[in-house]
């Protein structure tokens, strides 16, 4: 009996096809229905209905739209730099289903056990952030160009209180032995991989957002500026950029973008999950359907915020970085540390 | 002397039928017979209704009508419960073009290339008299306007009014969606 | 206020700013009510001021609309929007429009040939939710009076033969009431005469007529004289 299945898979040819189909076909689903959710919330939020008129209660909205997206065509400007343009949709897609696969859903259920999660998940998110560079110098567009710009400087701003963060919730695991209930030996922990940091919280039933308020603040706001969500959409920003670095962008194209941006979403929401929530952890229903659960319920908080506030402007965006954001983290990383040293 | 309140929230009697008819299939019974082609039919209709049913409009307006269309879009109408509130503001993820308000002669290229930036299959809505047929600033020697969007875009619906009411345009919007989902089995 | 008073003060207000949109959210979600009218579903109340494209008012008394085809309404609309003709109607003498074309396309809604219309027989509709596939949105104003307008015309022709009868009649009334007055007026004439002067003079009886007549012109309104002067005599003539 294999203990977790990535055991099962590594023992079959099919591992990866098979792992490969699961999270796609998943993705997808969380896709469509966090479109979906999206549009409600945002509608409620706006006291109106928002989609009720395909399939109840809407729910066959988002799948409308794909069909209508696969089905439209798929534009190449004349002057755009093919190669780039055509890599970069795939690109940004790529990189979040590696993401996914590290993600700890419960003790077993693992689809890629690395002990080094946690970087593994923020350099794929550094890849996303490649691919939307690409897209916006390979549109030959000065808006996307624009928008891609402002995309990475802000990705690479606001990276530095996300790692630090989540630095912080790193130190606390490590400073902790703790029991592996299977085996019963103590085991020094391995702050980096991200079952272990559920563990961590498992066992002292004391979720780190307790342990750790301040870092899961900065945590979320940096999560929203890194995926792009509203008040930090300004590589998107409609008023300014048309949208920014998918401008040029149609049809399904446009929509690995868009399923980039969502799937983002819900990687950010897991990651929180697992530093700040504790995981899988909680009383009567099983693992991954916490897991999920609380992943939605930060999902849901994002999408509160896109609709209650504006955008903010480029120099506010970056004030609000390097001179709240950074020095609170830094500062909060060394308490921890001192806190961790002392005791 | 009093009026007689009756056919008040009624329809104008047209001068020219303007009802929908559905045309035969010129290709005839055979065909139709054919299992290979009935089941790329069922195909068109799906995305057909794919297509109904996201309608995502170009978000720009041209005069005072736009004021109406976004009206439509807000929560009081809310053209989102047709799927149809995704305003999106790049010509190349949009589907149906919302020509609300009057077109100068300066705007119509723009409108043009917009038009041509736009991936088909696509649509678009004339709303208000002026991008029907110029409207009250349509007069004799006139040198300003566009005298109709129909002259610069193929358009598929027509709303009237100056400016049409939000509930105008979501008529509109389900003719539309009518139209797409009849697929070429429509006459205009 | 320092630093990092400051950071809490704005996230103090984040704070209160997602507090009022999930207040709306719940209001929404727990308390289903929402602000949206379904239209297809459900029809808008329509303001009484509502202005749609023109139409033709039906009257109670007649039935049918009072157009008399003056255009007058076709020369006011500053879009053009307006194509009437009509006339002469056999039978009758009042002129009635033919055809009643209007443009809903043009119309700007602006009201001028409500205003300029002197029979008053244009209002606003209240069509609120035409759209079509067709870019032709003349209308035709008149169609749906058409099959009372026979209808109306023999009517009309029995109120005017009727009123034609009425003004012979209070004509010929009037003429004699005239005739009775001016009888009288002589007699009385005659009488203080005959007292005042003994020597008989005959008066000239073509100069006293046209002082007599002058004086109740001069009594009533100077310049609108003669309507209630050729009134005032057929209103008393059926009493006397
Ligand atoms: S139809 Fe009337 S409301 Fe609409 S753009 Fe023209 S003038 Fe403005
Ligand atoms: S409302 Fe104005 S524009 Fe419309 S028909 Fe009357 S005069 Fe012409
Ligand atoms: S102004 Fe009135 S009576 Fe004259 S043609 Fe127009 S609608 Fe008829």
């Amino acid at each position: 009996m294999p203990e977790t299945l990535s055991q099962l898979l590594d023992d079959s040819v099919l591992a990866m096809p098979i792992a490969a189909g699961l999270i796609m076909g998943a993705l997808t689903i969380n896709v469509l229905m966090l479109v979906w959710a999206e549009r409600k919330v945002s509608a409620w939020i706006q006291r109106r209905m928002g989609p009720t008129e395909v399939g109840p209660f809407g729910l066959l909205q988002t799948l409308a739209d794909m069909l209508k997206l696969i089905s439209k065509q798929l534009i190449t400007p004349s002057n755009v730099d093919k190669p780039l343009f055509h890599l970069a949709p795939l690109l940004a897609f790529a990189p979040v289903i590696a993401a996914v696969a590290l993600m700890p859903f419960s003790k077993s259920l693992i689809l890629v056990q690395n002990d080094f999660g946690l970087l593994f998940v923020f350099a794929f998110g550094g890849i996303a952030v490649i691919a939307i560079f690409m897209a916006g110098w390979g549109s030959n567009n000065k808006y996307a160009l624009l928008g891609a710009i402002r995309s990475v400087a802000q990705s690479i701003s606001y990276e530095i209180p996300l790692i630090l963060s989540a630095l912080s919730v790193v130190l606390v695991v490590n400073a902790m032995g703790f029991t592996l209930a299977s085996g019963g030996s103590i085991v020094v922990a391995n702050g980096l991989d991200l079952s272990h940091i559920v563990m961590a919280q498992d066992q002292h039933g004391l979720w780190f957002v307790l342990v750790q308020p301040i870092a899961a603040i900065i945590y979320f706001i940096s999560a929203l500026a890194e995926t792009n969500r509203a008040p930090f959409d300004i590589p998107e920003a409609e008023s300014e950029l048309v949208a920014g670095f998918h401008t040029e962008y149609s049809g399904m194209r446009f929509s690995m973008f868009f399923f980039a941006e969502y799937t983002n979403m819900l990687i950010v929401s897991m990651l929180a999950v697992v530093l700040f929530f504790g995981g899988w952890d909680g009383p009567v229903l099983p693992g991954p359907l916490w897991f999920f659960l609380k992943s939605y319920m930060v999902i849901f908080v994002m999408m509160w915020v896109r609709w209650t506030f504006p955008r903010l402007r480029f120099d506010q965006l970056m004030t609000f970085c390097w001179k709240v954001m950074i020095p609170l983290s830094i500062l909060n990383l060394l308490a921890t540390a001192f806190v961790v040293a002392v005791l | 002397m009093g009026k007689v309140d009756k056919g008040d929230l009624g329809r104008f009697l047209p001068l020219v039928d303007r009802s929908a008819t559905p045309v035969v299939d010129p290709r005839g019974a055979e065909v139709a017979a054919d299992p290979a082609v009935v089941r790329l039919a069922i195909l068109d209709d799906l995305l057909n209704m794919g297509r109904a049913n996201s309608l995502w409009p170009l978000t720009f307006g041209l005069a005072c009508c736009a004021m109406e269309m976004m009206a439509a879009g807000a929560s009081k109408y809310d053209l989102d419960r047709f799927g149809a509130g995704v305003f999106r503001p790049s010509a190349r993820q949009a589907d149906v073009m919302i020509l609300a308000g009057t077109i100068s002669k300066k705007m119509a290229p723009v409108i043009r290339q917009l038009w041509d930036q736009m991936p088909g299959p696509k649509w678009a809505i004339a709303m208000g008299g002026c991008t029907i047929d110029g409207g009250p600033f349509k007069y004799p020697n006139q040198y300003a306007i566009v005298e109709g969007a129909d002259k610069i875009v193929p358009v598929d619906i027509y709303i009237p009014g100056c400016p049409p009411r939000p509930e105008a345009l979501i008529a509109g919007f389900l003719q539309l969606k009518e139209k797409i989902k009849a697929g070429r089995k429509f006459n205009r | 206020m320092g630093y990092f008073g400051k950071v809490l003060s704005g996230f103090g207000s984040l704070l209160t700013g997602m507090r009022i949109t999930f207040s709306q959210f719940a209001k929404t979600f727990f308390g289903r009510k929402n602000v949206t009218l379904q239209y297809p579903k459900e029809q808008p109340k329509l303001a009484p001021a509502f202005r749609s494209a023109i139409k033709l008012i039906r009257f109670e008394e007649t039935g049918t609309h009072d157009c008399v085809a003056c255009k007058a309404c076709e020369r006011i609309c500053p879009s053009y929007c307006i194509k009437l003709s009509g006339g002469k109607v056999e039978g009758i003498k009042k002129k009635r429009v033919a055809e009643f074309e209007m443009d809903f396309s043009l119309c700007s809604l602006c009201g001028l040939c409500i205003d300029a219309c002197p029979t008053d027989t244009l209002e606003y509709s209240k069509v609120y939710e035409e759209a079509g596939y067709n870019r032709d949105w003349r209308v035709d104003l008149v169609a749906e009076f058409r099959e009372y307008e026979a209808e109306f015309v023999e009517k009309q022709r029995v109120i005017e033969e009727k009123a034609a009868t009425a003004k012979k009649a209070k004509a010929e009334a009037a003429k004699k009431a005239k005739e009775a007055k001016k009888a009288k007026e002589a007699e009385k004439a005659k009488e203080a005469e005959a007292e005042a002067a003994d020597t008989a003079e005959k008066p000239d009886t073509a100069e006293k007529p046209p002082a007599l007549e002058a004086k109740p012109a001069k009594a009533d309104a100077p310049a609108k004289a003669e309507v209630p002067t050729a009134e005032v005599p057929t209103a008393e003539a059926p009493k006397s």
